[in-house]
């Protein structure tokens, strides 16, 4: 017959075990937060998300543009995009840019849909940017000389998407089109987003595609005014992350733009 | 050493090498020779960044890739006019560097090594020097502010920072020196130059903060430092000549030796300060300080 301080012990044992599974549990979320990038892993892209926070974008149409993006990371077509490619994996930054770009979204990467849902979650609760000036060439220039070569692990592809409503208005010291090729030599494919809607509406297009757009595979898809974003950086995203560089754009060519036109590329 | 007639017009690599060798060699040989060594030069990490021109890039690049406990070094480089905004300096060897006008807003420059190095024109707004080593560093007419209004929360800060024999000319409102090692340091205006327009006036330094601050024999020559605090610094020999000292908080310093001909001292508190017997001028400030209470006591009992 076993000893009841033996019974005691074995209790306390299993009591003791449990708190430790428990605590484990409970801790991890704060120890590995979602989405962070804790674990060093290589990813097939890393996607810098610039996003125009100049004075003609009020608080409404910068919520739709963090709706937007926060609703295109969890859309399941997107998920799905990340999960197949060769690594799973994506990671995602967000620069707020007007007169000075700052780093809205720090590096983050998804490798499964919870983490999608979690860099969504931050996403839509990131606090108000904002500005004067479309200060493009700055914003570009940050990109190249801060953001990109700060990526944490290896990517396949590197991607920066532009968006705004308007062209650079900022004066700079280089031209856009100049930091754009520079940019496009480290092997980097540059994206736009023009928001079709007020004074520029007819003629951002045809800007962005000369002086945004740039690198391996790289598009334009316009969106129809701000509360076009959502669905047009939904697309973008899709083609961006799934495609490889010589595919991108070509499958939604002629079929996805609201109007019918031909993607720019 | 022994130079044979008919070799001097030999290449001298050639000449080592034969030497080396023993025994005649083709001067083809002799170019290889040195074409390696240049290779083997140019291969050395650090070698190749020096020679070209850096960019934001590749001073962003070198700070990302340094591994743990091997902080980059930019010793002697030309950095000047670079944004450098909100990098990560954190311990890097910036020796004699020259950061003329570049802009290090938000930069953390903790623990680096900033000695000699020229931060004249450099913007400086949250730029954070704390444990740095800024031993005879130029710090002339820094630009300290993110917009016109001013705002405490821009200042750069010097915690436990080594400024020795550094020089800082301009406008350091509420500037946080605490801690820091200030020995020999120079605040005193430049000497204005006959027929120039825009002469560098005095140090500004309202509501500086030098709590626990060693400044022994600093020179704060007419520089304005109403309002600001000294408790418990070691001001030893330190020069307040014309200094503007208004409500300025001395409270368990050592003043010992110190200067302060002709300096205003309205309303400063000097509660247990040390040193105060040997302080140069301040007897005199004093004195016409009480003589001026008692005048406005007569008056008001008048």
């Amino acid at each position: 017959m076993r000893p009841a301080w033996a019974s005691n012990r074995l209790w306390l044992a299993l009591l003791f075990a449990a708190l430790v599974a428990l605590s484990g549990f409970a801790l991890r979320g704060f120890v590995a937060p979602v989405g962070a990038v804790s674990q060093l892993r290589d990813v097939d892209t890393a996607l810098v998300v610039a996003v125009d926070v100049s004075n003609s974008v009020d608080d409404k149409r910068y919520r739709l543009q963090l709706k937007g993006i926060a609703d295109a990371l969890e859309d399941p077509g997107v998920i799905s995009a990340i999960l197949n490619g060769p690594r799973s994996a994506i990671l995602v930054s967000i620069v707020a840019w007007s007169d000075k770009p700052e780093i809205a979204l720090p590096w983050m990467m998804i490798s499964s849909p919870e983490e999608a849902r979690g860099v969504a979650q931050r996403v839509r609760r990131l606090p108000r940017y904002g500005g004067e000036f479309t200060c493009m060439a700055r914003m570009l220039r940050f990109v190249t000389d801060k953001v990109l070569p700060q990526t944490p692990v290896n990517s396949f592809r590197s991607v920066v998407d532009v968006s705004g409503d308007g062209r650079d208005n900022c004066n700079p010291d280089q031209p856009v089109a100049a930091i754009r090729d520079e940019l496009a030599s480290y092997g980097t494919t540059i994206n736009g987003l023009p928001i079709l809607s007020g004074s520029q509406k007819d003629t951002l297009e045809q800007w962005y595609t000369e002086n945004v757009k740039g690198g391996v595979g790289s598009f334009i898809l316009p969106a129809n005014g701000f509360e076009d974003f959502g669905r047009a950086i939904r697309q973008k995203f899709v083609v961006e992350i799934t495609f490889g560089p010589d595919q991108i754009g070509r499958e939604y060519a002629g079929r996805n733009r609201p109007d019918g036109r031909l993607i720019s590329r | 050493m022994i130079i044979e007639q008919g070799c001097t017009s030999r290449p001298l690599h050639d000449r080592v090498l034969q030497h080396a060798n023993g025994r005649q060699s083709s001067p083809l040989v002799g170019y290889l020779f040195v074409l390696l060594g240049l290779g083997a030069f140019a291969s050395l990490p650090g070698a190749s960044a020096q020679a070209a021109e850096l960019s934001t890039r590749d001073v962003t690049m070198q700070l990302h890739q340094a591994k743990p406990g091997q902080p980059p070094a930019f010793t002697d480089m030309d950095l000047s006019f670079m944004d450098l905004a909100g990098l990560d300096f954190k311990g890097a060897d910036l020796t004699g560097a020259d950061l003329y006008g570049s802009d290090l807003t938000g930069a953390n420059l903790i623990g680096a090594n900033l000695s000699e190095t020229r931060l004249d024109r450099a913007t400086l707004i949250r730029t954070n020097f704390s444990e740095a080593n800024l031993e005879e560093a130029t710090l002339l007419r820094p630009n300290i502010f993110a917009t016109l209004a001013f705002s405490s929360y821009d200042v750069a800060r010097f915690t436990n920072a080594r400024l020795v024999n550094a020089r800082l000319i301009g406008f350091f409102k509420n500037i946080n020196f605490r801690g820091a090692d200030l020995t020999d340091a120079d605040f005193s205006p430049l000497r204005d130059r006959p027929d120039t327009i825009g002469t560098v006036g005095r140090t500004q330094m309202t509501a500086a903060d030098f709590t626990g601050a060693v400044a022994r024999s600093t020179n704060f020559t007419q520089a304005v430092l109403d309002f600001s605090t000294f408790v418990d610094a070691d001001l030893t020999g330190a020069n307040f000549k014309r200094a503007n000292l208004t409500r300025a908080n001395f409270a368990g310093a050592d003043v010992t030796g110190a200067n302060f001909t002709d300096a205003i001292i309205d309303g400063a508190n000097l509660t247990g300060v040390k040193g105060l017997e040997t302080a140069k001028g301040l007897n005199i400030a004093l004195s016409g300080l009480v003589k001026d209470a008692a005048t406005d006591a007569e008056k008001v009992a008048q």
